[in-house]
């Protein structure tokens, strides 16, 4: 078992196999090799710990993405957007938890929980006008009218085909 | 686990970390890579800074160009900005009509060209179009410096001796280069092949040729590692191709379908002494110790007569009257992946003639662990009472499959247009309606022990996934989710 303390020193005591589901975790642990000692999270908050760790609990004993395969499995696994039915129903949260649940998922390291996570804010933008995406994300438009005039014929460009 | 407690909810806090996301440089390039082309080009309308990545996300995916108005707009958009062509890295003009390139079209592609200093990927389609276009472009593909891929196809031989120059002069050292033989005209291969390569040989990791030119066999290629080529009653042969590519793991060979059919011509009973002098000649190691992939049409594979260990083998064409020569083929090569491309068109035979097929003919060598096969309903005149799809069962017991793969459709199956019902002959259509998928799965469960994954990827019913649990005596299935599925599969086939 593994010992992890967030940040509002909220402790949580988790199976290994789970926890190495983090590659963050994965290597700490093998830095410090067998040990009780806490593992500190500073920049992930209890609450949001609770819902990784009910990802990592669920995906347990999954194959994890080989650290070197990025560069040609994520091409082939890119361009979809599809999310598996039980990955749907746990990150329908609010965007709020999205987001921290993404913070967190990039800052322990999981990749797969990283990219449900972005798939989920990809969708969100799918369909939506330059307005409305600057709603969703409070983006500030400091494009000047020329600039504006500008992107709409580069853009025309970009869509002609 | 210990309980949690969420703090309080605020505008603030959501704008905090609506920043923290889009300000993360790696999280909005993960974002914006799932974003469709054209919801970036609205991201790319919200602020500076997310037109900026939105852009670059743009560039770096692949670019097709089929029309000539395509061209025009896309070269446009490229050049508003001098930086855009430096991030494109992978494009394909494939322009359908010959006379389509203007004066004022082919100086844009020019100047891209001249700017695409990181281009890695370029496939010429009707290649003359775009190499005549302009008398430089030829000396701007040459010149990219980066690139690393090159796939020329020509409509008639002329774009050919162009092709001889761009390759023989080219600054970059190719990794993969695929050459097509023309599709008019008389002669339809004017590769000059050992200059063109010279220059390449040391780099060239892939190689694809569209015509059995044993002048290639004249060079030694130290990394190449995938080759495709075709064979005819005489070339290549497994001692010769050893010679030139001694560090292959991936071989596909395809039929020579520029010059008449040299297995026509070849009478069938003497393929058997083909293969076995073909044989003779890969005694004392004057042939690769494994491959990781063998790919071709079953005659081909059968008179090639490779015989060291393949991790994978992929049989196109196999047919019952032809079992014995696919037995041969993976009793010699005993795969562990197995791939039989069948094309289903005699109602009174089964699919696979006799389950012997499977095994390595010795408990010592490696079985077929994985098998796919993907079966293409051709029959006509249309059967009656036909249930092909039964024969399958006796084809797995005895075996040591722990992964089967049923792919079915009519004669123009593709798994990647499984709804698309033009490609399925109207029988094929009913017949796959009406298929009880249940009563398939738990009989293909039944006949083996080993199985653990079952996957039916149909015409008109889509894909299926099941993984098998044998725990406490009875095989329970459980169906996988469709996203984890494709996972599983890639995974399975790797």
């Amino acid at each position: 078992m593994v010992l992890l303390v967030t940040s509002d020193n909220e402790q949580f005591v988790v199976d290994k196999e789970v926890a190495e589901r983090s590659v963050l975790i994965k290597n700490m642990l093998e830095d410090v090799g067998e040990s009780d000692q806490p593992i500190p999270l500073p920049n992930v908050s209890s609450s949001v710990l609770k819902k990784v760790l009910e990802y990592c609990e669920h995906h347990r004993g999954e194959p994890l993405p080989a650290a070197d395969a990025d560069a040609s499995q994520d091409e082939t696994r890119k361009r979809t957007t599809d999310i598996s039915e039980w990955d749907q129903k746990f990150i329908t949260v609010d965007q709020e938890m999205l987001f921290e649940i993404i913070l967190a998922a990039n800052y322990l390291d999981i990749k797969p929980l990283l990219d449900v996570g972005c798939k989920t804010v990809a969708n969100m933008i799918k369909g939506k006008t330059p307005e409305e995406i600057r709603k969703l994300f409070n983006i500030v438009n400091d494009f000047t009218p020329e600039e504006e005039a500008q992107i709409k014929k580069e853009n025309e460009w970009a869509e002609d085909r | 686990m210990s309980g949690s407690r969420r703090g309080v909810r605020t505008r603030s806090n959501v704008a905090a970390l609506t920043r923290a996301i889009i300000l993360n440089l790696d999280i909005l390039q993960i974002i914006l890579s799932f974003v469709p082309r054209v919801d970036l080009l609205s991201v790319s309308c919200t602020s500076r800074f997310l037109r900026e990545w939105a852009i670059k996300e743009l560039l770096s995916r692949p670019v097709r160009i089929r029309l000539p108005k395509e061209l025009e707009s896309w070269c446009r958009f490229f050049l508003a900005d001098e930086n855009r062509p430096a991030h494109v890295r992978d494009l394909s003009i494939y322009l359908e009509d010959l006379e389509s390139v203007s004066q004022r079209r082919a100086k844009l592609l020019l100047k891209f060209l001249q700017r695409a200093t990181r281009l890695r990927r370029l496939f010429l389609g009707l290649a003359e179009i775009a190499l005549n276009a302009d008398p430089e472009i030829p000396s701007a593909i040459s010149r990219l410096p980066a690139l690393e891929s090159f796939a020329v196809d020509p409509f008639c031989r002329d774009a050919q001796a162009t092709t001889n120059e761009i390759i023989a002069n080219m600054t970059s050292r190719l990794k993969v280069l695929s050459l097509y033989a023309a599709i008019h005209g008389g002669e339809l291969w004017g590769y000059d092949i050992p200059r063109m390569l010279a220059p390449h040989r040391e780099h060239l990791e892939e190689l694809c040729l569209d015509f059995p030119d044993v002048r290639v066999l004249e060079l030694h290629f130290p990394n190449l590692h995938t080759l495709k080529i075709p064979v005819n009653d005489q070339q290549p042969r497994p001692s010769s191709m050893f010679k030139s590519f001694p560090n292959l793991r991936h071989l596909s060979l395809f039929q020579d379908l520029l010059s008449y059919d040299h297995f026509a011509a070849v009478p069938e009973d003497l393929y058997s002494a083909l293969r076995q002098s073909r044989m003779s000649e890969e005694s004392g190691r004057r042939v690769w110790s494994s491959l990781d992939t063998l790919r071709g049409l079953l005659i081909l594979l059968y008179v090639v007569g490779l015989t060291c260990p393949v991790r994978r083998l992929e049989i196109e064409g196999y047919s019952g009257n032809a079992h014995d020569a696919a037995v041969d083929v993976v009793k010699s090569t005993c795969p562990q992946k197995l791939l039989l491309d069948i094309r289903c068109n005699n109602p009174v035979r089964a699919i696979v003639r006799e389950p012997s097929l499977l095994g390595s003919g010795s408990p010592d060598r490696q079985h077929v662990t994985h098998l796919t096969l993907r079966i293409r309903f051709t029959a006509n005149p249309v059967p009656v009472n036909w249930e092909p799809l039964s024969d399958l069962a006796p084809l797995l017991r005895n075996s040591q499959v722990e992964y089967l793969r049923l792919v079915v459709g009519g004669s123009l199956v593709r798994e990647d247009h499984l709804e698309n019902e033009l490609l399925i002959e109207g029988w094929v259509r009913q017949y796959l309606r009406a298929l009880d998928l249940d009563a398939l799965r738990d009989a293909l469960v039944g006949a083996t022990t080993t199985l653990r994954v079952l996957v039916f990827t149909m015409s008109i019913r889509g894909q299926t996934v099941w993984t098998v649990d044998r725990g406490g005596g009875t095989a329970k299935t459980t169906e996988v989710d469709p996203v984890d599925a494709r996972e599983l599969i890639l995974r399975e086939e790797a």
